[in-house]
């Protein structure tokens, strides 16, 4: 691991240390119901932040498959999705703790949390289908082909569908931008730093991920 | 009613864990996540070098 090519490792490493400190010390807003898990904002968005774009690569990552063949490409979609449904687990997981304070239930019935549960199945079948084929050509093609397909059904399921009705997630239900998040700028100095820091740790665990799955593949090359 | 009840909220003030930050040791709490944070990314680096070498 040479520095020419790992910075943004480093980087992503201390983002998520500044905000593990800043995320705790640093002054928010003061809200009613609210109070501090305003907080949790720095350490349960970013996870859903960075699995949109570890799907997103590993969409990329089966297109790119399919045009050259080379397998490499296959590893990586599936080692980023796999990460990308790590870190949505834990979104849930972040998500439910909260909600059952905030809230008031874990589990509401909420058009975004359907819609990242049907998302999340998705993915699963994904993981499931590769699992039942023999054939590793035939395995990784049909894989792609599905994982694009995935990806095209998940991102209007989260984005689109819960602004069409209504949800407890802030900014759902119309067409906002980020304005609506109850941030001030004090907030968003940590807020963004730990989206870029979760987004590029994501990559790491994911790219890692796709390291070993090669070293495992070519062993039984051999 | 209204009126006063809505003077009422605003008068409120919203509960923050202010006693933490006044000595409460609240940073105690922020050392070990610290700690916590920064020994699974140590941990991330050195299973990096570990597939390095491993793919030499």
């Amino acid at each position: 691991m040479n520095l020419k090519n790992s910075w943004w490792k480093i980087l992503g490493a201390l983002l998520v240390i500044y905000v593990a400190i800043a995320g705790l010390t640093g002054e928010v807003p003061r809200q009613p119901i609210l109070n501090e898990t305003i907080r949790n904002v720095y350490f349960h968005v970013p996870m859903w932040f960075s699995m949109m774009v570890l799907m997103t690569i590993s969409m990329v990552r089966s297109i790119q498959y399919l045009r050259s063949g080379n397998i490499v490409r296959d590893q990586q979609a599936l080692s980023f999705a796999h990460t990308a449904f790590a870190l949505g687990i834990i979104g849930f997981l972040t998500g439910a703790i909260w909600g059952k304070f905030t809230w008031g239930s874990a589990f509401p019935v909420d058009p975004k949390l359907i819609a990242v549960e049907v998302g999340l199945l998705i993915y699963a079948a994904y993981f499931i289908m590769r699992g039942s084929f023999e054939d590793e050509q035939k395995k990784a093609r049909l894989a792609a082909v599905y994982n694009i397909f995935a990806f095209a059904a998940f991102m209007p399921l989260v984005w689109i569908l819960p602004r069409i009705t209504d949800s407890l997630h802030p900014g759902n239900g119309g067409n906002p931008a980020f304005g609506k998040y109850d941030m001030d700028s004090q907030m968003r100095m940590v807020f963004y730093p730990a989206v870029v820091g979760w987004i590029l740790v994501g990559i790491w665990i994911a790219s890692l991920r796709a390291r070993i799955l090669n070293l495992e593949y070519k062993k039984t090359e051999i | 009613m209204t009126l006063l009840s809505i003077l009422n909220i605003l008068l409120q003030e919203v509960a923050m864990a202010d006693g933490l930050r006044q000595d409460g040791k609240f940073w105690v709490v922020v050392a070990v996540v610290t700690t916590v944070t920064i020994g699974i990314l140590v941990y991330l680096f050195l299973l990096d070098r570990r597939v390095s070498k491993l793919e030499k």
